[in-house]
């Protein structure tokens, strides 16, 4: 075997926890990014295939805030010569109320040639869709799953109860993705299987860019034209702040991944530093132990890939389940809960490993191999170069925030620009830290020299010096800890200000004393409440007033948002909070024709101001934004209109009322009534705090999988400490030797690496408590104000703060563990590092 | 030079060949193929099917097969062909409800050609056909019990063909709809009478009669259409035995008659430009609820209205052996009155060929003769290529008539392959 490897896999063998360490730091990295990169592309995916599904290959669909008259389509059809397609369209339950969401499609089966092709190209029998009563195709792929046969009976939920489906046949093959969770069938029964003879939920076009206009001059009041791409778009991207923010965490994961990397490659290297310089004097070129040093990375980086793909698959199946339902909670119902392993994802999962673990290689391996031909190079100028090196980067700093502050002042900068200026500002924050390292090392230094206890306090002064001069190999070590403990602590912070910003929120809004809520077992059901129980809790002496609230999409400027109208008593009023305005003013402008309230998300979605005139589709006449509220609850934006008089007998009744009642009232006794009215079986009646705890409850769902990532942050934080203390430590196992040879007891010598550890890790804690308010304040103030547009309020909490020196502190004792160990160990084993020159000259002449 | 000196040191030192045979850079650069050729593999692994391919528009599925209605339809869903009402003797015909439909058949259609000349210079001569069929999904008796306004429930598919041959341009155009009875996008009823498919519709203008006949067609796609008012010259004929058309040596009718001669006057559609043209049409009406039998490969079927005032009908099933199944001929005299011809006494010759783009060859100019009647014509189309080449595909087109008499008609070629 060529020698040269075998020096470089010997000196791996010597060293197995270094080896570890490097495999540790890139299957970490690659990991986090697999799994997160896997997680975001399967959620798109998923909800691009619920869209595809829905909208089959149109261009336009008409929506309306009522069932559409199908004499629509007749007019659209004969009189205007349009493509257009019916369309009625329900979530159910299969099985038992708890069982898998299935989005039923119903559309003119005969029709695949047009509009609805996309999801119906395979009925290859549409005449027994369309003679069979309530029969159904199913998904193969669900099929399979369910354990459904072609011609079986099929028990689904919808709202209106239990009904049973014939299932006529299966779409697609066996693992096509397209048609999972799917349930087609024919307008005509599902007309009657709803009982909507005569009406549809939507019509689907196929328009010329000619004919928009036309049809939208067609349309009656109360309908509105949709375009399919926008609506595809925004149904895809609803969830992007999301995902992105996801990815920026997995991006930081592999970023201290790739910084422990480095940071145990330089260390590795330097280590051998003496070997290859024994090397060039045997006459290897420096071009060709590059390349020795480039096809050991690649090994190693290829190894550390394939396990962190292998494992980043098997979290990303764990991070899905939690991504899916945060996506449900807040923003829109996705029944698809598939892990869409494609090829490109994995190899990006692999790329960022092996580049970066190249990238993070290529440096040392350059100032290594120029170095080895200076074999008489001392490690003091080794030391005095990192600390010029460390002293040039302090130069950037100033740089780096005005930078940041550039990008953040540029006019319409988005949540890209802010995830770039918060990145400048931790690197900046980065280069701080030797620096402040060295400081607060001299600092100590200074004042135990000239403490009178000096000789009790000897090995913690030569403990605090050897930090300072070991910078070299440790400098990337501790920018690496930090950033990961400051990742930890900003995360925490936010979540903590978010917490506390949504409970007041939610205090203030429930306002009211009992709530009724129709109570479903699918979502977007079109049922409501009935109104014959509202006029009878109306007719109740307890109660003092009513809100109620109905709601449906709404489209305007191209952005689909939630409309709201709503009946608001005046103490309902008092829940809002308004941005910059008197509320008694913003109210007396809402009562008037044409007002209407913003939701904080909204008016920064479409750069709505207080008084602004706008147009939402569908209405004939423009509102004015009386005010805009805080709003954490629907992240696409809200608007509230004051509610219709009941008029118009076909538009659905209220889905939500709260019942405000007298002081003194019993709420107890008025559920229990409410309970046993007639009716109220599809409601459900809550108490304010009972809605309280359930609101809550959604939010620690939706902020699980971010809680997941911090742990996860937090986790490759730990190992990058460990693993980069460690090797600290184990590089100082010969100076230990000698430590040993000057008569330092094994308890002295496991208390100065004790020390080492504890004042590296207390530094790089200390420094993270700046950095994570940083990173907090990046997250709240540009991160989520951009992503979400919710305006958070601080919570700082002093023990999330005080967490990380101690962590930091318990990590570095826990490295120290080991290597003390070693002390106790007796004779330190023969030659490892540069005492040990000699050795390694002996071993390669052995070998020869 | 220092590099080189290092070269030189490191052959003397020895090992030299040793190092040539385990370059690093071979190493690497194989395991760096190794790793983009994993890479490549599994980019061109077959991607599972992501969101968006294959949900497109996919032109190959663009086609609704008329066959599985038409066909065997009712074998394939399940039902008896004796399940729906068949065409039997001694049921006379009684007008004007046997102008709508009998949704109780399993097919029904409306015919209508025309030949048509502009009135006006340069004179351009057309062709004209638009048919209403009407499919039936499943029998009456089949149809769900429970009684519903609902028309989505019916279990009826109509289909629309219209055609249009421009004989000087040498282009004819041909457009297919399908429908549902659904939010009454097609059908036939109402009083006056009224067949429709979306914007395509047959209209008669008085109740209680089909003629006269208003029709109006449009198709964006394919930018043909037209307006015509028909009128008829001569009363309506009921084919075969009092409206009983027999179709095979197994006893399978339809019920079946014909308008021969109808005025048609109006406007034709044209890539935008209205012309203004006059001429003769034919209508039939047929409805049974058989399919061709095992042996019937499929018919020929002519309409020649001749300037003598006379029209000439003749159909013949061919069977699959290649000989000539049952057919029929009848003249229909100024009058108006139908007079069978027997078989024999009519000579039928093919005179030549034409070979569709689709790869069909059909039969093109033909030669009839009927002796006894002093008939000797000639027949052949205005335009070799009038294929309707839609869902189904057969040649349906306009031709002249030349010879002892003088005319022009409608030929319809089903059933070639």
């Amino acid at each position: 075997m060529n020698l040269i490897l075998l020096a470089f896999v010997r000196h791996y063998l010597r060293h197995p926890w270094m080896l570890g360490t490097l495999l540790c730091g890139v299957v970490l990295g690659v990991t986090v990014v697999t799994a997160v990169e896997l997680t975001n592309h399967s959620v798109r995916a998923n909800l691009a295939q619920a869209n595809a599904q829905l909208l089959g290959r149109s261009t336009h669909r008409i929506l309306a805030d009522k069932p559409i008259d199908e004499a629509l389509l007749r007019q659209l059809r004969t009189d205007a010569g349009i493509e257009a397609e019916p369309v009625l369209q329900r979530y159910l339950r299969v099985g038992a109320a708890d069982g898998p969401l299935f989005q039923l499609i119903a559309a003119d089966s005969l029709r695949p040639s047009r509009a609805g092709q996309g999801r119906s190209e395979v009925v290859s029998d549409p005449a027994s869709l369309i003679t069979t009563p309530n029969s159904v195709l199913i998904g193969a792929i669900s099929a399979r799953r369910l354990g459904i046969e072609r011609g079986a009976s099929l028990s689904v939920q919808r709202g209106e109860g239990e009904v049973v489906l014939q299932v006529i046949g299966v779409l697609g093959a066996d693992d096509d993705r397209r048609f999972s969770q799917l349930l087609i069938m024919d307008i005509g029964w599902a007309q009657r299987l709803f009982g909507q003879a005569g009406q549809l939920d939507a019509l689907d076009l196929v328009l010329q860019p000619a004919q928009v206009d036309r049809v939208r001059a067609l349309l009656p009041a109360g309908h509105y034209l949709v375009d399919s791409q926008a609506m595809r778009a925004s149904g895809e991207g609803i969830a992007d702040a999301l995902l992105f923010n996801l990815s920026a965490l997995s991006l930081l994961a592999l970023l201290v991944g790739l910084l422990l990397v480095y940071n145990t490659l330089t260390f590795s290297l330097l280590q051998r530093q003496p070997l290859f310089g024994q090397l060039r004097c045997l006459g290897v070129t420096a071009g060709q132990l590059y390349r020795y040093i480039m096809l050991e990375l690649l090994l190693l980086s290829v190894v550390g890939c394939l396990g962190g793909l292998w494992v980043g698959v098997l979290l990303a199946d764990q991070l899905l389940v939690l991504v899916t339902r945060t996506v449900n909670d807040l923003y829109a119902v996705s029944p698809l809960q598939s892990l869409v392993l494609t090829p490109k994802s994995l190899l990006l999962g692999c790329l960022a490993g092996v580049g970066g673990v190249i990238l993070a290689g290529l440096l040392p391996a350059r100032r290594v191999v120029q170095g080895a031909a200076h074999p008489s190079r001392l490690r003091i100028t080794q030391e005095w170069h990192a600390r010029q090196r460390l002293r040039h980067a302090l130069w950037w700093v100033p740089g780096l925030v005005l930078s940041a502050w550039l990008i953040l002042v540029w006019p319409g900068s988005g949540l890209e620009a802010g995830f770039a200026a918060l990145t400048l500002l931790l690197l900046a924050g980065l280069l701080v830290v030797p620096g402040l390292l060295r400081l607060f090392v001299s600092g100590a230094a200074g004042f135990l020299a000239g403490s009178k206890r000096r000789g009790r306090t000897g090995l913690l002064l030569m403990a605090l010096r050897e930090c300072s001069r070991g910078l070299s190999r440790t400098a990337i070590a501790v920018q690496a800890l930090t950033l990961a403990m400051a990742a930890t602590v900003g995360i925490a912070l936010l979540i903590g200000s978010f917490r506390l910003t949504l409970t007041d929120w939610l205090q203030q809004r429930l306002s009211a004393d009992i709530y009724l809520t129709v109570r479903s077992v699918v979502p977007d059901a079109p049922q409501a409440l009935p109104t014959t129980l509202l006029q009878a809790a109306a007719a109740q002496p307890e109660v003092q007033a009513i809100s109620t609230a109905r709601r449906r999409e709404a489209q305007m400027a191209g952005h689909r948002f939630m409309l709201l109208s709503r009946a608001l008593p005046a103490a309902a009023r008092q829940g809002y909070r308004f941005i910059g305005a008197d509320a008694a003013a913003v109210w007396a402008r809402f009562d008037q024709p044409g007002g209407i309230l913003v939701s904080e998300p909204l008016a920064r979605r479409l750069g709505l101001q207080r008084a602004d005139v706008l147009r939402i589709d569908g209405f004939a006449d423009p509102f004015q934004v009386a005010g805009i509220y805080y709003d954490y609850g629907y992240e696409q934006g809200r608007a509230i209109v004051p509610a219709v008089p009941p008029s118009d007998p076909e538009a659905t009744g209220p889905r939500r009322a709260g019942l405000y009642l007298h002081d003194g009232a019993s709420v107890v006794a008025l559920i229990d009534w409410l309970n046993r009215q007639p009716g109220a079986e599809n409601v459900r009646v809550v108490d304010a705090e009972g809605l309280l705890a359930r609101s809550l409850a959604i939010f620690e769902r939706t902020f699980l999988v971010t809680e997941v990532l911090r742990v996860l942050a937090l986790l490759v934080a730990f190992v990058a400490m460990l693993s980069a203390l460690l090797s600290v430590q184990m590089e100082r196992q010969p100076e230990m030797a000698l430590y040993r040879a000057l008569g330092f007891s094994a308890w002295e010598r496991t208390r100065l690496l004790l020390y080492q550890g504890v004042i590296l890790g207390g530094v790089c804690g200390l420094a993270a408590i700046p950095m994570g308010l940083l990173l907090a304040w990046g997250l709240i103030d540009l991160i989520q104000l951009r992503a979400f547009g919710w305006t958070l309020f601080y919570r700082i909490d002093p023990l999330q703060l005080v967490q990380a020196p101690f962590l930091a502190m318990l990590t570095a004792f826990l490295a120290t563990l080991y290597p003390a160990w070693r002390q106790w160990q007796g004779v330190p084993r023969r030659g490892s590092g540069r005492l040990s020159v000699s050795s390694a000259s002996a071993a390669a002449a052995k070998k020869r | 030079m220092k590099r080189d000196s290092m070269k030189k040191s490191s052959r003397n030192v020895g090992g030299a060949s040793r190092w040539r045979r385990m370059r690093p850079g071979r190493l690497g650069a194989a395991l760096l193929v190794l790793l983009v050729g994993a890479g490549a593999w599994v980019y061109c692994l077959p991607t599972p099917p992501s969101a968006l391919s294959g949900v497109g528009p996919s032109e190959e599925g663009a086609r609704f097969s008329l066959g599985q209605l038409l066909g065997n339809a009712p074998q394939q869903a399940g039902f008896e062909q004796a399940d729906f009402e068949q065409a039997k003797p001694g049921q006379p015909l009684v007008f004007p409800r046997d102008h709508g439909e009998h949704p109780g058949f399993h097919h029904e259609w409306w015919y209508l050609s025309a030949n048509v000349q502009e009135i006006r210079p340069p004179f351009r001569r057309f062709g004209l056909q638009l048919t209403q069929f009407r499919f039936a999904l499943a029998p009456l008796s089949q149809a769900d019990g429970a009684p519903t306004n609902n028309h989505w429930l019916r279990p009826q598919v109509y289909m629309g063909h219209l055609a249009i041959t421009h004989v000087r341009a040498g282009e004819h155009r041909r457009a297919e709809r399908f429908s549902r009875p659904g939010a009454g996008l097609a059908g036939v009823g109402g009083s006056p009478l009224r067949i429709w498919l979306e914007n395509w519709t047959l209209e008669a203008e008085s109740p209680g009669s089909l003629v006269p006949l208003r029709l109006q067609a449009d198709d964006a796609g394919t930018g043909i259409g037209a307006r015509l008012q028909l009128r008829a010259l001569k009363p309506r004929v009921l084919q075969g035995d009092a409206g009983l058309s027999v179709k095979n040596s197994r006893g399978d009718a339809s019920y079946y008659y014909s308008y021969p001669r109808l005025s048609a006057r109006g406007r034709l559609n044209w890539d935008g430009e209205a012309i203004e043209v006059a001429g003769l049409a034919w209508f039939d009406h047929e409805w049974s609820s058989n399919s061709l039998s095992a042996e019937q490969a499929g018919w020929d079927w002519f309409s020649l209205q001749l300037d003598s005032g006379e029209e000439l009908m003749f159909y013949r099933f061919r069977n699959r052996d290649g000989r000539e199944g049952l057919s029929h001929v009848v003249l229909i005299d100024p009058q108006g009155l139908p007079r069978p011809v027997a078989r024999q006494a009519l000579q039928f010759e093919t005179l030549g060929e034409w070979r569709s783009p689709s790869g069909v060859t059909y039969p093109a100019r033909w030669r009839l003769q009927i002796d006894t009647l002093g008939v000797d014509i000639q027949v052949k189309p205005l335009l070799a290529d009038q294929e309707m080449d839609l869902s189904v595909r057969y040649w349906e087109g306009a031709v002249a008539v030349s010879g002892s008499h003088q005319g022009y008609g409608y030929v319809e070629l089903a059933g070639y392959e």
